[in-house]
């Protein structure tokens, strides 16, 4: 009886099992989703599970690198790599490409096998997290949200900090000091607000509105030093189009930006920081010492059209030891460029500045027609690079530690909510075509009406608990002192204090 | 010991007529816009309700929230849902105990009058109903296991378990209940129970807080439900009904105990016992609540329906709205609504006490969670669609499961074009219980199987959109949003009457004029509505340089001689001048221009 059952198993096995390599061939890759054909991917990445157009059903991908073809069934139409083959796989083919063949259903019932698209298994090993805050697609109402972070060798998702622990307070501006989880900034606002720092193994909040200072800080640069923060400090207000494809123009009516150094606890500024033209997002650059920046005339008034609302880029330096800063240099101009250069980001080595450029204003999240671009400091050129840009807005973009991949925030496709996405720098201006954040159900971004905001690359995980981060943002803040050293008289721009 | 049947039977009847009433009858609730959450079934979904202090019967009152929208099968789930619980638990203590601890019976008894007790908004009502059920269930079990001798290795379990499920406060409870057990019945065992019972209540809270989750000190320790909007709005009452009527009443029943039971031993004593308890739930629960904030919700749900007429109906079935000392902010907002829908509305507006002027007669500043929706739907039902779709989002950060957000979302996308985000959203609705048929007509239009025009009102407002969509044109200022809707579609009288009425209530008689003078209201000079004759005559007694085109205007005898008397009245100037304005010309619009507060004085009435 046994024998005949076990004779039985073995004919179901074998009868279930079922070879498509006789299926006929037909030009075309097949339209998968997420788009992860012809790329080049980091050796570290998690598995890049995808599905075919739900007009087709994905049978069987086969998968060819230089050591040997890796045959992959696949279930419910799902091509899900098991974690541990995946990392063998991409290991045993770094620096080399890997060829996937799809067998796939067709529309007209018949299984067929696709043109084969590629992955190039790229030595460059991308950060090992990302994080980023989840949101809803609220303009002024929030209510739950948290700063996550993400593990790219795999799919955990682990949160720093999530609202509900602290009152539903509006959390985000989180920045990091080079991509280095032990030193973290996060504001809070509405509820328990103030600007938590995670610094020197410590978490403390601090509060950075000063007599010198318009506001508390806002968008915040870690210098890579690890203890200088410079911060923009804004008067932000919203306004919303009865353009569907705008929304919302978010703008400010004031802005400077001051530096904090966590060592002395002090808030600086200087004159050519605080001028009346509207000086805002900070960068510094890798050497420690420039500190990039983009700045607007001062607005007319607070309402109108804005079209000629735009932000040119500008440098100054910093000396540490004497206190001092540079003359402010305009980079790039933007009645030049005919459009507003915002979020400035400098890759690791210097010599780029990969910035967002829309048609009016800073805050480009919801200007579909804002683009990534990339200007080389040593050539001047600037350049659209393709293969990170849609027709929907691209901004918030981050550079890994190696500056080897780019992290760019983008509303493709649906125009409404923003996914990560990545990229290959060859370092010298070229970019590979981005690829979305992989999960392990490929169904996942069909549900998902969460944003990615504001994703950056950490090399580990934060090294503190949610329950830190709550109680730190709970407790009262210490106050920042007003560099004495700032003559308030000579500030010629919006942060001069009200005369008492 | 005592040992008696237990009269389960008659107890879970009442839970069935009490449920069946309360909720199918006499709470308009029921089908309360926010209380539709639609997406329960993922599994993070579960985690963030279930892993913190309360929720899993918040998770349990989420779920059944998505059956009370059906007025007849949703109240008929939830019967069986409290007679399910009622039997099973009330079964397990008579076959595993021998029914001799009928305060425990009781308890259950009171724990589902908490229910109805708490009925001021359904959603808050069941997480009171899931806590006390799971409460009772989590007692009966306590009662059943007591009798074991390893029990005292169960109960600090028992007691993580309330904590989990139930929050801090049952935990409480369910040491005061150990409490009682111990009163009337010391031994050892129920001396260690309650010791344990104790010192978990009192440990368990603050490992939680401070080494487990990153929960705020208020969810860890005291706060009734999980999320911070349950308790600033209805925690304080809902931590007095549980802290301040469970317990003292199960004391009392623990003392009297014995009197009790003799007094309920024939049949027509728990039958007399049952009808009290009926009509001291009915009673509580139809005095409980604010008359005003329900009214605003069953006009909420008729608004959404178009049912104008309902709303008028509604009105005028409660003359109480008028009274000045009740005055509701949505509920004028929504009078005014079905007023303009019908016509009407500059003729009866002054009839209700408009005391926030232009803010209930819009209700988008200052943006809040509650007006979200009804702010969507208002701009949705005028056909200024791109604004309807900022106020449902703005809605769905809060109410992301709603149905009617949801609705609004898509129904906004799909008229706009945008049908690839609209699908997004439909494959999120899809995998709802409740709303195929809508999915399924949605995903047709979509998916090219029919026309937009289909639908009238989407072909109706998608043709009005095309007029609206401006390039760089910013919804500032509510009166602008009005203009913009009536130059797209000029026979809108709804948007017409906004303007019009909106510059009534900011007493800016100068636009008004000129609104009337350009014709853009589309009406009949000679045939003007009560309220604008009113601010006219008004105006050419009170202008310097009246407009020879205005004194043409021809008003009706009657608010002429109507003003005489109005005016003689003013100049007298008698000492109570205001009540005899009052009583005098309660329903004119010169005693709002004169006397009724604008916005800056009523400013807290906003906060309603």
């Amino acid at each position: 009886m046994k024998k005949i059952l076990y004779a039985a198993l073995i004919t179901l096995l074998f009868s279930c099992s079922h070879s498509y390599d006789d299926c006929p061939s037909i030009d075309s890759q097949p339209f998968i989703y997420p788009d992860y054909t012809n790329i080049v991917i980091p050796v570290n990445i998690s598995p890049l599970n995808f599905k075919v157009s739900i007009f087709n059903d994905l049978l069987e991908v086969e998968v060819r690198g230089k050591n040997g073809t890796y045959k992959y069934k696949c279930k419910d139409g799902k091509f899900i790599c098991n974690e541990r083959k995946w990392h063998k796989m991409l290991a045993d083919n770094v620096n080399d490409t890997l060829f996937y063949t799809a067998t796939i259903i067709d529309t007209l019932g018949q299984a067929v096998r696709c043109a084969p698209f590629w992955q190039f298994v790229s030595p460059d090993s991308i950060d090992s997290h990302i994080a980023y805050r989840l949101i809803n697609t609220g303009y002024v109402l929030w209510d739950k949200m948290g700063i996550y972070q993400r593990c790219l060798e795999n799919f955990n998702q682990k949160p720093i900090i999530e609202n509900q622990s602290v009152d539903y307070a509006c959390m985000n501006c989180h920045s990091f000091s080079a991509q280095n989880p032990n030193t973290m900034l996060l504001h809070t606002r509405k509820f328990n607000g103030g600007a938590t720092i995670l610094y020197d193994g410590k978490l403390q909040k601090y509060n950075t509105k000063t007599d010198i200072s318009m506001s508390a800080g806002v968008y915040p640069s870690w210098n890579p030093n690890g203890y200088l923060i410079a911060m923009s400090t804004n008067l932000i207000s919203q306004q919303f189009h009865n353009d569907y494809r705008k929304r919302i123009y978010v703008s400010d009516s004031k802005s400077d930006i001051v530096l904090l150094n966590m060592k002395t606890q002090t808030l600086t500024t200087c004159p050519q920081l605080s001028t009346k033209d509207m000086e805002n997002l900070p960068a510094w650059a890798p050497d420690g010492r420039t500190l990039y920046y983009i700045s607007a005339p001062q607005r007319k008034g607070e309402k109108g059209f804005d079209t000629d609302y735009w932000y040119s880029l500008l440098r100054i330096t910093y000396d540490e030891a004497t206190n001092s800063w540079g003359t402010a240099d305009t980079v790039l101009r933007a009645s030049d460029l005919g459009g507003s250069v915002t979020f400035p980001k400098v890759s690791p080595d210097g010599r780029y500045i990969a910035f967002t450029f829309a048609n009016r204003g800073y805050f480009t999240p919801y200007n579909r027609e804002a683009d990534i671009r990339l200007l080389d400091l040593k050539t001047n050129e600037i350049t659209t690079p393709r293969g990170i840009n849609s027709s929907c807005s691209e901004s918030n973009h981050g550079w890994s530690h190696n500056g080897h991949w780019l992290v760019v925030g983008s509303k493709w496709p649906d125009g409404m909510f923003t996914k990560p996405y990545f990229a290959h720098f060859d370092g010298n201006g070229n970019f590979s075509k981005r690829f979305l954040l992989p999960q392990e159900d490929p169904d996942f971004y069909d549900d998902f009406t969460l944003n990615y905001n504001n994703t950056d690359f950490i090399t580990g995980e934060v090294p503190t608990t949610p329950i830190q981060w709550r109680d730190a943002i709970k407790a009262d803040p210490v106050q920042v002192n007003a560099d004495p050293s700032v003559n308030i008289d000579a500030l010629s721009g919006a942060t001069q204090p009200a005369k008492k | 010991m005592i040992r008696k049947p237990i009269c389960w039977i008659p107890i879970a009847v009442s839970y069935a007529v009490l449920a069946w009433f309360v909720y199918f009858v006499i709470n308009p609730l029921c089908y309360n816009i926010f209380q539709q959450p639609a997406f329960v079934l993922t599994f993070d979904f579960f985690w963030s309700k279930v892993g913190v202090p309360g929720g899993l019967s918040e998770y349990m009152q989420t779920f059944i929230d998505q059956f009370t929208m059906f007025r007849f099968w949703g109240t008929l789930f939830l019967v069986l849902e409290l007679f399910a619980t009622a039997f099973l638990t009330s079964r397990l203590v008579r076959k595993l105990t021998g029914d001799n601890e009928y305060v425990w019976v009781w308890a259950h008894v009171l724990a589902v009058a908490l229910m109805f007790v708490t009925w001021i908004d359904v959603k808050y009502a069941f997480v009171v109903n899931m806590k006390a059920l799971l409460l009772v269930a989590v007692l009966n079990i306590h009662l059943m296991l007591e009798q074991r001798k390893w029990y005292l290795f169960v109960a600090p379990f028992v007691a993580i378990f309330i904590y989990m499920s139930c929050g801090p406060t049952p935990l409480y409870i369910f040491a005061v209940c150990c409490g009682i057990l111990y009163f009337y019945g010391k031994s050892q065992q129920r001396l260690v129970n309650l010791l344990s019972a104790v010192a978990v209540s009192l440990v368990l809270p603050f490992v939680i807080y401070k080494f487990v989750l990153p929960i705020s000190s208020e969810a860890a320790f005291y706060k009734v439900f999980p999320h911070s909007f349950m308790y600033t709005n209805f925690g304080f009452t809902i931590s007095q009904l549980f802290i301040l009527l469970f317990i003292p009443i199960l004391l009392l029943i623990g003392i009297f105990k014995e009197k009790i039971l003799s007094v309920l031993k024939p049949l027509w004593a728990k039958a007399c016992v049952l009808c009290v308890l009926f009509v001291g739930v009915f009673f509580l629960a139809k005095n409980y609540d604010n008359p005003m904030e329900r009214l605003a919700y069953k006009m909420e749900v008729a608004a959404y329906h178009n049912d104008w007429d309902k709303i008028l109906s509604y009105v005028k079935k409660n003359p109480k709205v008028f009274e000045r000392k009740n005055y509701d902010r949505n509920v004028n907002f929504y009078y005014c609504l079905a007023l303009a829908e019908k016509n009407q509305l500059a003729d009866k507006m002054f009839n209700y006490p408009q005391m926030l002027g232009i803010d209930a007669l819009f209700l988008d500043e200052p943006v809040a969670t509650s007006v979200c929706l009804p702010v969507a739907m208002f701009y949705y039902d005028l056909g200024l669609v791109t604004n309807a779709l900022h106020y449902a989002f703005e809605a769905q950060t809060t109410f992301t499961s709603s149905h009617y957000t949801m609705r609004y979302v898509v129904d906004c996308l799909i008229i706009i074009g945008d049908y690839d985000l609209a699908k997004e959203f439909l494959t999120k609705y899809e995998k709802t219980m409740f709303s195929r048929k809508y999915v399924a007509e949605r995903l047709k239009i979509i998916n090219g199987l029919d026309n937009v025009d289909s639908d009238f009102t989407l072909d109706y407002l998608r043709k009005t959109r095309e007029a609206h969509v401006v390039e760089d044109f910013y919804m500032h200022g509510r009166q602008n949003n009005m203009l913009m809707i009536l130059m797209a579609n000029r026979e809108n009288k709804v948007a017409a009457q906004y303007i019009a009425c909106s510059l009534l209530l900011q007493n800016d008689l100068e636009s008004f004029i000129k609104v009337i003078k350009s014709g853009i209201l589309n009406i009949d000079n000679n045939n003007l509505p009560k309220a604008y004759q009113e601010a006219i005559i008004l105006y050419l007694a009170t202008a310097e340089n009246v407009d020879p085109e205005i004194e043409q205007i021809k008003l009706s005898s009657y608010i002429r001689n109507s003003f005489s008397d109005f005016a003689r009245v003013m100049t007298s100037k008698p000492e109570n001048l205001r009540d005899v304005i009052d009583e005098k010309f309660p329903k004119t619009y010169w005693r709002y221009f004169y006397f009724d507060n604008p916005i800056h004085t009523n400013s807290r009435l906003l906060a309603h």
